[in-house]
């Protein structure tokens, strides 16, 4: 039945109308102002001469041409780049660098725990040094967005507007920021995305190889485990395109040796992986011959088994924290594992903006680097008596950066010598 | 007040089987209370392993830890709201008592502490609910908020720590109190159990939570101090979500402000799938431990099913819909008479 139509009736629905003219036109604005958008594809103007993102499938036709057209001294690092990140041409490559002094900013999508305050630790030294040298304008403005895409992409444009010369952006959300590093490139600013893949392709990606790092430590369990058994992966958190690119790599090589794949999903949340390790185990009584770290895994894994009255068997790490290193000191099991703290991450990120401060250019918008990897060659070289199962350090790589300055001869060219600094990662608390 | 409502001889009313509604209402209890057994039986069908004494001490140190958190959110779900400062106050606690641990502080003043901000947690969400009339989801998120940044701002985001060994020990399956094999969170969340629903079922206090979820008119009309109550309900359930952070800790190995993030989503599943109405007014803990189990088991199910994540989150959403579609329709009780 439908009510009779009324004077107050049509004011109450010419009112609805209103309010929602009103909001759309709000967020038609919020969109022109490059806070939020539906609609993101990155650089439009050259989208297509990028590769898809394929997260968690097999290589396009495009991938591997994009593959085989990096330097031979990087590939490697770039296995399966397609998990995490688009490849294509530098969308920097008409961008003529102010001169120095110039200003630092560093836009994080979240601040709240040891990693993340490690990474921001290492970018106020690095600006220091540059600020010695003087070569910076100011202090570096840091912001956090609370994992909010939104306020972060806000917080870029405030950059822009506050005469930033670069913006590192740490781990920001895969989609979402397009908008706000298109307007920032359109202004001058040089937008660095750290220690995670995008799919954004009008900003410089610094990143470590995922897939590759992944591949190395199942390669590592493979051979521990003579090929045999059954290996459970300790995934991260689903649709996560790191976390994808690792487990992918790491998927293939099992696959490839025959063994038998079960998963847990920790989400990286020790509590998380220990609930399903525990749930797993009650549930399998079978042997289990490996245990594959996606991250965070190695000493909830540990605990489970112990705390379960199993027998623990080889058990990968990936991220090298202080805790994993203590775990293998007290549980005597060799592991693998590589040293991916946040502030390495930075200093890579450092290296590509300076070079491109001094007017070189990279040939492509992504740059991928391998990890140093702890093995047990070289655990004596990482492990310190002050670490224990809790804390929350990372172990630093043994010369201070992840790869020599000469990596990124290949892949930049043009351009002056670029500023230097000391990385000074060894200077970190261990606790 | 008046009451207008007959049911005609009340004798004769005593004498008559109980009215549908009711009928189903007690189907629908004795069903929530049988679901455990049920998804335990098909639990040791499916994954016989989970049948050993290790595999049950699992389930229930899971279960403890969820219990715990969920005991603040049941009663704050009973006097008509909810709490959304649970996983913000689980965090709190579990980076005090790492990083106060790793500083040397000595646990029972480590305790102290977190007992005296629990309190001001819980008595801000009451009072700011109650004083200035603003809903509880309101309240509690704004509380939430505040709670996590100050961690941060305290700790600048270097939440690491150490945790006390009995702690560990305290939510191993392994572990055990006075000689008997049983961990120490799992003695804590049934000696929790017996408090709460003592207090729920013979104090005043258990009747003015009813009655303010009730009808807070009403209840003000029959002397309850709504203020009170909430103040009540929301500093027992900042104590218990802390009880959780703490045992976390001991969980986890180490410290997260983010740690109870988790706990958000599966309290409020335990006190739906164990019956409570959203709406106030009816409901008790013992429904929520129901629940507890009910949804500790099936996740382990899923597990032993080797069910990937995506779909254990379809089949997390289809169980939890079908179970308050069996059980979960009652009304308010103010719309029963």
């Amino acid at each position: 039945m439908t009510a009779p139509s009324t004077p107050e009736t049509s004011r109450a629905g010419w009112r609805r109308s209103a309010l929602a003219v009103l909001l759309v036109g709000f967020v038609v604005l919020l969109t022109a102002c490059g806070g939020l958008s539906a609609d993101e594809d990155g650089d439009s103007a050259s989208a297509d001469e990028y590769t898809a993102l394929g997260t968690g499938k097999p290589a396009t036709e495009a991938d591997t041409a994009a593959l085989e057209d990096v330097p031979a001294s990087a590939r490697d690092a770039y296995a399966g780049f397609w998990h995490s990140t688009r490849l294509g041409p530098n969308p920097y490559a008409d961008w003529k660098p102010s001169k120095a002094p110039w200003k630092f900013c560093y836009s994080s999508s979240y601040q709240g725990n040891t990693w993340r305050q490690e990474g921001l630790t290492v970018a106020e030294g690095i600006v220091d040094q540059l600020d010695e040298q003087g070569l910076v304008d100011g202090d570096m403005i840091v912001s956090d967005a609370d994992n909010n895409a939104s306020l972060q992409a806000t917080q870029v444009n405030t950059m822009v507007q506050k005469g930033c010369d670069v913006v590192l952006v740490m781990q920001p959300p895969t989609v979402g920021l397009c908008n706000a590093f298109e307007s920032a490139k359109d202004a001058g600013v040089l937008v660095v995305v750290m220690q995670t893949g995008t799919d954004c392709t009008n900003a410089i990606q610094s990143d470590f190889g995922s897939y590759f790092a992944g591949q190395t430590s199942a390669k590592w369990l493979v051979e521990k485990t003579g090929g045999e058994g059954t290996v459970v992966m300790c995934d991260g958190i689903p649709g996560v395109a790191a976390a994808e690119a690792r487990q992918a790599g790491a998927t293939q090589v099992f696959e490839e040796a025959g063994l038998t794949v079960e998963h847990i999903t920790g989400e990286w949340t020790p509590s998380t992986i220990k609930s399903q390790m525990l749930q797993y185990l009650t549930t399998h009584p079978d042997d289990v011959a490996g245990v594959w770290d996606g991250g965070v895994c190695a000493v909830p894994v540990t605990e489970a088994f112990e705390q379960a009255g199993r027998d623990l068997p080889f058990v990968t790490g990936f991220e090298g924290a202080c805790a994993w290193l203590a775990n293998w000191k007290k549980t005597d099991k060799e592991s693998i594992g590589f040293t991916q703290g946040a502030g390495q991450g930075v200093v890579e990120a450092f290296k590509v903006a300076l070079r491109m401060l001094a007017g070189q250019q990279p040939e492509l918008n992504t740059l991928l680097y391998p990890l140093p990897e702890i093995n047990a060659s070289n655990f004596d070289e990482f492990y310190k008596p002050e670490m224990t199962l809790s804390s929350g350090c990372n172990a630093q790589p043994l010369d201070g950066e992840s790869v020599p300055s000469s990596y990124y001869d290949d892949l930049f060219s043009g351009g002056d010598e670029p500023a230097t600094f000391e990385s000074r990662l060894d200077q970190l608390p261990v606790k | 007040m008046s009451t207008t409502i007959t049911h005609g001889d009340p004798s004769l009313a005593a004498a008559s089987p109980p009215p549908p509604k009711r009928r189903t209402a007690r189907a629908s209890s004795v069903l929530v209370y049988l679901s455990p057994v049920a998804m335990f039986v098909v639990l040791t069908l499916t994954t016989p392993g989970v049948l050993s004494t290790t595999g049950v001490m699992s389930l229930l140190v899971l279960a403890s830890v969820l219990g715990l958190a969920a005991v603040g959110q049941t009663w704050a779900v009973m006097i008509g709201g909810i709490d959304l400062s649970i996983p913000a106050t689980i965090g709190m606690a579990n980076v005090l008592v790492t990083t106060l641990y790793a500083e040397g502080w000595g646990f029972p003043r480590i305790v102290l502490l977190v007992v005296v901000v629990s309190l001001a947690i819980g008595t801000a969400n009451g009072l700011l609910s109650s004083l200035f009339g603003l809903h509880p989801l309101v309240v509690t998120l704004g509380m939430a908020s505040l709670v996590t940044g100050s961690v941060l701002v305290a700790t600048d985001g270097n939440t690491g720590g150490d945790v006390p060994g009995f702690i560990t020990d305290a939510v191993s399956p392994v572990g055990s109190v006075w000689g008997i094999g049983v961990p120490a969170a799992v003695i804590l969340w049934l000696a929790t159990l017996a408090v709460v629903l003592l207090v729920e079922r013979r104090t005043v206090f258990g009747r003015r939570l009813y009655a303010l979820g009730s009808n807070e008119r009403a209840a003000r009309l029959a002397l309850v101090r709504p203020v009170v109550v909430r103040v009540v309900v929301y500093s027992v359930g900042a104590l218990c979500a802390s009880a959780a952070g703490v045992l976390l800790a001991g969980f986890s190995g180490g410290a997260s402000v983010s740690i109870g993030d988790p706990y958000l989503f599966s309290t409020i599943t335990a006190v739906v799938v164990g019956g409570t109405s959203l709406l106030g007014g009816a409901g008790t803990y013992a429904r929520t431990v129901a629940g507890v189990l009910v949804t500790t088991m099936f996740t382990t199910l899923l597990v032993g099913l080797e069910i990937g994540p995506n779909m254990q989150q379809v089949m997390l959403g289809v169980a939890i819909l079908l179970l308050i579609t069996v059980y979960g329709r009652d009304r308010h009780v103010a719309q029963r008479l």
